[in-house]
């Protein structure tokens, strides 16, 4: 079904192949995995398959890329997506529409299919889905797992024979990747032939047929799973784990009291025209440890995040650090928040300009010294005359946790730090928070990514919807 | 992958997606009104159309929002007289009298705030969407339009995260910051934005394409708003209504009393 | 394989592609996100936050033509931002007709003086474009306030700092072009 020969590509402007003498070849029916480190081509050998080099990102190209028989580069775009779907990993920013059953019907439009074939289809596949309910929704109101698979029931609409995934689980908490496994499977049995790029590799086990490994554009492995087996391979190649355990349950709650750290005492906070979010909440973190924060979409872990960094004005409640009573205000100056998106955090055009604003206005003639101490220590040095956004995403990152980093905040917030890194990003980062918390720091980590659980944190918080605790967050203690 | 098997159309209630509330009427209204009003020059005529602009916004308009409006337009247009009444101390040319000559202006631009209103605050996006859907227009003005349309509340949402990172960073983001440095606050607030729009824009792109868009056939409308009964009802009602204002400018007892 | 799913060679494509409609509708959807920002962050309607609204609004229109360099973007911009406005933002209409002939004279005009890769021309294209359209906002106030020429007097101030702001606009636009360069983003 899908035939690359010899495949060499290179991106306009650039002088290094992104990818170079690639052969892959995956059988109908067949689910095939791309890994490797970030930036090693995958998601370049996905466009390839997709048409999307040579139709949409020029550049040089040599070498054949065959769908059913057929070279892309000969197809139009709109051809080869009637046999080829895709699926990214974001799926926000691939909606066109702001309806979910409009979305699902956006691609059938396209295609000047008469309307009521697209009713028929577009309720069949909300249906396959379990999005009937949601039909009349708006995409921005889906969770995470919701709009992945209404991306999914998008793509499949169309009909067609071949799906790509571009880390699709780089967004999803546990719950929603098994559903998405679920799903996946379901499809493979329909015969679908599937070319999944991810750098997590556990949910893959049962699905995957064959996995192609990539290193700097070039195919260092091939085979059946059993290649992931070679720890030492994976280690090479920054891949991540092959099997987890679930440790969220057995992660030790927070502790009741400190004498080092944050204290939060009656906290009641409701978004405007909405019902409480939190009320009476009592929450300990304290200096030294890594905690995790969990819960479902809507529970209110990135509001938490908010509070805690002095970004929402609360209702009620005191906030005390290391014993003394603390103002949100203050807390902006003293707590450190990296949102899930780095971009967000990168206003200037430098990255040393961003270190050093970063800093309050008084310090920031003396940061020179501590801005090259947290580049070299994230591996940016070298870059300070670099713009942000000229950095790839794994940099960016690291440079929104370095700049947060220059106030030396007494807490430490990230939010989803790791979508989208792979295993030796994810073992990097999980170094520096247990770095920063060894330094005196309170560290919280909003993630639905079990390998960080297990690699850096040492308690956790499970916050639960409001709905599902009678109109009141709940804060349940894991194992206290 | 058939999945075209099952169909159950009455899964999906037409009604909870339609859209339009004759949004396609009022746009058109309004491109009339618009011209209309810049010809006429009686107020009796104007008062007229401002009357009815007025009580169509108020079928999508909460009253206190439009009284605002309304309010801040005659507040702009004192200003403008107290300004004109200084410069006519020294210019003779800008001495005027009469309060007709103040109120014809007034009503043209009250009866062009009643009907923007009534069409800017009449449907939700998704409706705009559908009415966009149902107007038929050509894919180069279309497309740009509907992603305007879905870019604004991802905009918004990525505008508020760009703030609080600089507040974050000890930036206030306040009229009063805004005025004292102008240039550095809107390059902080902006410059991000930028960078995230060109993303977001390939991105969607991508999407698009992958989809199919643009390739040369024509686009299907899945539940464009269609033109109903309360369409016409609405342009009859409006081209009477203007008929009446030409009637009141030229040939009424009373618009030769003015 | 299905009927539907036959491959095809590739056919003539049109002359507008998704990526730049996409990009014209990003950018006015910027332009204006930033314009209703800029007036409630200034507390209504202040002198520094009309001209500073201009001034974005002009950047944002040099950024959109070097990353969309092609005949006719200029009017397809005015054309959607215009008819947005109704929409959502309750813009009038009145000033589509002379903003049309506006943006294809300058879209004529960049095209004239070498095309969109040329950042001077480029620039010269949206300075005149905001002149047109201003000169075109000043009639029609006039137009509207014909009656009293005192009430034309504050929409006249108000527009020559709009003007002002759009000056200061084209420079803020070459700095940020530079910028865009810098980081990888601007090729022209």
């Amino acid at each position: 079904m899908i035939r690359i020969h010899d495949l060499t590509y290179t991106y306009p402007f650039q002088e290094r192949p992104a990818l170079s003498g690639v052969n892959l070849a995956v059988e109908p029916g067949q689910v095939t995995l791309l890994a490797g480190a970030s930036g090693c081509g995958k998601s370049t050998l996905l466009r390839a398959v997709n048409g999307l080099i040579p139709h949409h990102h020029q550049g040089r190209r040599q070498g054949q890329a065959l769908i059913a028989g057929r070279e892309v580069g000969e197809l139009a775009l709109g051809d080869i997506s009637r046999v080829v779907g895709s699926l990214f990993q974001d799926p926000e920013q691939q909606f066109f529409a702001l309806g979910v059953a409009e979305e699902v019907a956006f691609g059938l439009e396209c295609r000047g299919l008469a309307p009521s074939l697209i009713e028929r289809r577009v309720a069949a596949c909300l249906e396959r889905f379990g999005l009937t309910a949601l039909a009349g929704a708006s995409v921005l109101e889906l969770s995470e797992g919701e709009k992945q698979k209404l991306a999914l029931a998008a793509a499949l609409a169309l009909e067609p024979r071949v799906l790509v995934l571009d880390e699709p689980t780089a967004n999803l908490d546990p719950e929603a990747v098994a559903d998405l496994a679920r799903i996946l499977g379901e499809l493979k049995r329909a015969g679908l032939t599937m070319l999944i790029a991810d750098h997590r590799l556990h949910w893959l086990e049962g699905l995957a047929d064959r996995v192609c490994l990539l290193r700097d554009g070039q195919v260092a492995a091939q085979g059946g799973l059993e290649v992931l087996a070679d720890d030492a391979l994976r280690r090479e190649l920054g891949l991540r784990a092959t099997r987890l355990e679930d440790r969220r349950a057995d992660l030790p709650g927070l502790p009741f009291v400190c004498s080092l750290g944050l204290e939060v005492r009656g906290l009641s906070f409701a978004h405007r025209r909405r019902p409480p979010l939190f009320e009476s909440f009592d929450l300990v973190l304290p200096r030294g440890q890594v905690m995790a924060l969990l819960g479902p979409n809507g529970s209110g872990k990135t509001t938490l995040a908010r509070l805690l960094a002095g970004l929402e004005t609360r209702r009620q409640g005191q906030f005390r650090l290391d014993q003394s009573p603390i103002a949100p205000a203050r807390l902006r100056e003293r707590a450190g928040l990296v949102f899930q998106n780095a971009d967000h955090h990168l206003h200037l055009s430098s990255l040393e300009r961003e270190m050093i604003f970063s800093l309050p206005r008084g310090l920031r003639a003396s940061g020179r010294g501590r801005m090259a101490e947290l580049l070299c220590r994230l591996r940016l040095e070298g870059l300070e005359q670099r713009h942000p956004q000229s950095l790839s995403g794994g940099q960016k990152q690291r440079l929104a946790i370095a700049a947060a980093l220059m106030k030396d905040p007494a807490l430490l917030i990230l939010d989803e730090p790791t979508s989208g890194l792979d295993g030796a990003g994810l073992r990097g980062l999980a170094g520096l928070l247990r770095q920063r918390a060894a330094e005196g720091a309170a560290v919280l980590v909003i993630t639905h990514d079990l390998e960080l659980i297990e690699a850096a944190c040492d308690g956790g918080l499970t916050l639960t919807r409001p709905q599902e605790a009678a109109g009141q967050i709940q804060a349940r203690r894991l194992s206290a | 992958m058939p999945v075209s098997s099952a169909p159950s159309p009455a899964l999906l209630d037409p009604r909870s997606l339609a859209g339009g509330r004759e949004v396609r009427a009022r746009m058109l209204i309004c491109l009339a009104a618009s011209l209309v009003v810049v010809w006429l020059k009686s107020p009796l005529a104007l008062g007229w159309l401002a009357a009815w602009a007025t009580l169509l916004a108020l079928s999508t308009t909460p009253l206190r929002l439009l009284a605002k409006v309304y309010a801040l337009a005659a507040g702009l247009f004192l200003l403008s007289l107290g300004c004109g009444w200084v410069l006519a101390q020294w210019s003779p040319a800008l001495r005027q009298s009469g309060w007709t000559v103040f109120l014809t202006p007034f009503l043209r631009v009250a009866v062009l705030l009643g009907l923007t209103l009534s069409v800017a605050l009449g449907a939700r996006p998704t409706e705009l969407l559908a009415a966009l859907k149902g107007l038929r227009l050509p894919l180069f003005i279309h497309l740009p339009l509907v992603v305007m349309i879905r870019l604004v509340p991802s905009l918004i949402s990525d505008l508020r995260q760009i703030a609080d990172s600089l507040r974050l960073k000890g930036v206030r983001l306040n009229p009063l910051s805004l005025m004292a440095s102008p240039l550095l606050t809107s390059r902080l607030l902006f410059a991000p934005l930028v960078f995230r729009v060109l993303r977001s824009a390939e991105e969607l792109a991508v999407a698009a394409e992958l989809k199919g868009l643009g390739q040369g056939a024509r686009l299907s409308a899945w539940r464009g708003a269609r033109a109903g009964w309360r369409d016409g009802l609405l342009l009859g009602l409006a081209l009477l209504i203007l008929a009446g204002s030409f009637w009141l400018e030229n040939g009424a007892p009373a618009a030769r009393a003015w | 394989m299905p009927p539907s799913a036959t491959l095809n060679p590739a056919p003539r494509r049109p002359y507008w592609q998704p990526r730049e409609l996409i990009l014209v509708g990003a950018f006015a959807a910027l332009t204006k996100v930033a314009g209703v920002v800029i007036a409630l962050a200034g507390g209504g309607m202040n002198p520094l936050s009309l001209a500073l609204k201009n001034a974005v609004a002009t950047v944002l229109l040099v950024v959109l033509l070097l990353k969309a360099p092609k005949f006719g973007v200029l009017t397809l911009y005015v054309v959607s931002q215009s008819i947005f406005s109704l929409l959502l933002l309750g813009g009038s209409l009145m000033l589509l007709p002379g903003l049309l002939p506006a943006g294809i004279l300058c879209d004529l005009l960049i095209r004239g003086l070498g095309g969109y890769q040329k950042v001077w021309a480029v620039l010269v294209g949206v300075g005149v474009f905001d002149l047109l359209s201003k000169a075109i906002a000043l009639g029609f106030s006039f137009l509207a306030f014909r009656e009293d020429p005192r009430l034309f007097i504050m929409p006249a101030i108000f527009i020559g700092l709009g003007y002002l702001g759009s000056l200061l606009g084209l420079a803020g636009g070459l700095k940020f072009v530079k910028e865009l360069r810098h980081a990888g983003l601007i090729r022209a």
